[in-house]
């Protein structure tokens, strides 16, 4: 009898074992896909959603409803259900996540249970270690800073109206919060650039994230143009003015300040949205990436960072607000924003003042992380 | 029928006398889901059987694990050196430490283990056919009836990483931005994590929280404890006479303005700037910038800007 006791524990044993074996091999497939993209062996278990079979979107939250939704993926994998997106350090969580913000997912194989972090990572970009040129000026020897001994990770891109919502759920703490979700106004698509909050809810959002919100520095550092990427200890401070070269004479604005360029074209609008690219609605607003990665430097939305030398000149003016040949639309050059309210006397542009067309302006903002390594 | 089903028993009873399937279907439950891992074998990753001192039990690594409830649980594996008679090799799962004991908890055995090698590679690598990669635990050798090749993932475990232009964001744990944890029986109460730190902590008004520091003589006085701030971190220019060891501070980063922190320029940088050779923190020190209109102070602890 206790033989008959003792095989049956084995198979269970056997079975037990092999469910969490394929428990394992389905997390390490899942954040293959998570991490780079749809690959081909793949595709074929896609079945529920062919739309999918074309993207190569990483951290894409569609990918992974569709594997949980594959009948296929679930037999010979796991069978895998999307929980929610999380912003982790909020401190009703069951589990201490040490991930700023993450998809929660859990995974089924037979009896092997899991419950699956995957970090949302894939909109920040590492500035790489260098000795950078500061924005003083004023003298030669104290224009520099390096981050040989610091690591940072920036966002690509400005803080969506969607990232605000999801972090409203969480920080219930924060007594504005109502107050910033009806200002939201209905039409605002989840991806648009979040533009009414005031610089001390940026504050919050950024620090509510583990970051800090991104000093003009930083920004400089990862949108100027390097010039010589063969050392990273240069002798002469260099603050290109384009993020897509180091020299003056070069590139869309330059061709339309000098009157090479008269008409501005969707490609011009691709590189910097400029007003003239107003009526191009569809387009995407987010211009060239820069040498580092981060998109949106010049054109788009006025922007917001913390200027740790000129705090009088935090505020990146290159925007749809002025036209392509305007001196705004050069790296480095910043208006003033006193991160209060949004009207006309709350911004000080120094020269070519838009306040005759408009009242009021949003501002966007992107936060910035250090890490240990 | 019946024979046949006879043997089919015997045959399962006769596999389980070494208790190999149970040994491992306990790890594989468990140690995957390690949060940290001491006390490793120090031969791991040597390519030599493990062959001495016969008889004796050896630790090869505790791990903690958070259970379902949220509650503690240490699993440590045990080698029983061979001697006379082959090895043993032990799974302990106890809610108390078992770094130093192999006797207590539940106990998980595999007999008739010899030659056992024992990995943790800390970059992928080849052995014999078999491609071993980092964040995971390897046990080879030989058991009853056959070679083994036994792997156990350390999935929240961090493996070293290289960051340059264009690296990932990913944190680099067993399989880059990825955590597991036991499936959450929500019944049970949560004990939870105190994270560290207010909104409103500034060091101007003293009530900025330290989360990494350094003596004079660079010795760590504070050990990193960053993550656990719960409105992020700031780096700042402290006390320390050795280059990249930075006092940190929790919360919101006013680096630069009036009683704050001055911002880090870099060691790098500082040079160029007529650094001091022996001090970094001190009146005037370019290890850090402010606000046009102040200056570098060193207040005895951090550089700030007045």
């Amino acid at each position: 009898m206790s033989y008959i006791t003792k095989g049956r524990k084995v198979e269970g044993d056997v079975r037990v074992r092999n469910d969490y074996r394929r428990l394992y091999q389905s997390i390490e497939l899942v954040q293959e896909l998570w991490a780079g993209g749809l690959r081909d062996q793949v595709k074929e278990y896609l079945t529920l959603c062919p739309e999918e079979k074309t993207s190569s979107d990483k951290c894409s939250l569609k990918l992974l409803n569709c594997l949980s939704k594959s009948d296929h993926f679930s037999k010979k994998f796991a069978k895998i259900e999307v929980k929610k997106e999380l912003v982790t350090k909020a401190s009703f969580h069951e589990v201490n996540v040490p991930f700023s913000e993450a998809v929660e997912i859990d995974f089924l194989s037979g009896e092997a249970k899991a419950s699956v972090y995957l970090e949302k990572g894939c909109e920040e970009i590492y500035l790489p270690k260098r000795m950078y040129a500061l924005e003083d000026t004023t003298g030669r020897k104290y224009s520099w800073w390096d981050n040989f001994d610091r690591h940072y990770f920036l966002e690509k891109d400005v803080v969506t109206v969607g990232e605000v919502k999801l972090w409203l759920e969480y920080d219930t703490d924060f007594k504005q919060g109502d107050e910033i979700l009806k200002s939201i106004p209905s039409k605002s698509k989840v991806d648009s650039p979040m533009l009414g909050l005031k610089f001390s809810e940026m504050e919050r959002f950024c620090s509510f994230h583990g970051k800090q919100v991104m000093s003009a520095s930083l920004f400089d550092a990862a949108s100027m143009h390097p010039g010589d990427l063969s050392t990273d200890r240069m002798k002469f401070p260099l603050r290109s003015i384009w993020p897509w070269d180091y020299k003056k004479k070069t590139g869309v604005v330059w061709e339309h300040r000098s009157g090479k360029k008269k008409e501005v074209d969707a490609n011009d609008c691709k590189k910097v949205f400029s007003l003239e690219c107003l009526n191009e609605k569809t387009l995407d607003r987010s211009g060239v990436h820069t040498w580092t990665g981060l998109r949106a430097v010049l054109g788009g939305e006025l922007e917001v960072f913390r200027n740790n030398i000129y705090p009088r000149r935090n505020l990146k003016a290159s925007s749809f607000l002025f036209e392509l040949k305007s001196r705004w639309h050069e790296l480095g050059n910043r208006a003033y924003w006193d991160g209060q309210g949004f009207s006309i006397h709350n911004f000080n542009f120094r020269f070519e003042d838009p306040s005759s067309q408009h009242d009021s302006f949003g501002v966007a903002f992107r936060c910035s992380r250090e890490v240990l390594r | 029928m019946m024979k046949w089903i006879l043997l089919i028993l015997m045959f399962t009873s006769c596999l389980n006398r070494d208790g190999k399937s149970e040994f491992e279907t306990s790890v594989l439950k468990n140690i995957p889901f390690a949060v940290s891992v001491e006390g490793v074998f120090p031969n791991t990753n040597k390519d030599t059987e493990i062959k001495s001192p016969p008889n004796t039990w050896i630790r090869i690594f505790q791990a903690l694990v958070m259970d379902e409830s949220g509650s503690k649980t240490y699993h440590c594996l045990y080698y029983r050196v061979p001697g006379k008679e082959n090895g043993i090799l032990r799974h302990i799962n106890s809610k108390e430490s078992c770094n130093e004991n192999y006797q207590d908890g539940e106990i998980r055995d595999w007999t008739g283990i010899s030659g056992l090698k024992v990995w943790k590679p800390n970059f992928e690598r080849k052995i014999f056919e078999k491609v071993l990669k980092p964040g995971r635990f390897y046990l080879t050798g030989k058991g009853e009836r056959e070679d083994f090749f036994f792997e156990i993932p350390l999935f929240n475990l961090k493996v070293e990483r290289k960051l340059e232009r264009h690296s990932t964001a990913f944190s680099s744990n067993m399989l880059s931005g990825l955590f597991v944890s036991k499936k959450r029986d929500l019944k049970s109460k949560v004990n939870h994590e105190k994270f560290l730190g207010k909104f409103e902590d500034n060091y101007r008004d003293g009530t900025a929280i330290v989360c990494q520091e350094f003596s004079k003589d660079c010795k760590e006085t504070t050990p990193f404890n960053c993550n656990n701030c719960r409105f992020g971190w700031y780096s700042a220019v402290g006390i320390s006479t050795c280059g990249g060891q930075y006092t940190r501070f929790c919360g919101v980063n006013k680096c630069g303005q009036r009683g704050m922190p001055a911002c880090p320029r870099g060691l790098d940088s500082a040079k160029r700037m007529e650094l001091d050779n022996v001090m970094l923190c001190y009146d005037g020190s370019p290890l850090g910038y402010c606000e046009t209109g102040l200056k570098t102070v060193c207040d005895g602890k951090i550089l700030v800007c007045l």
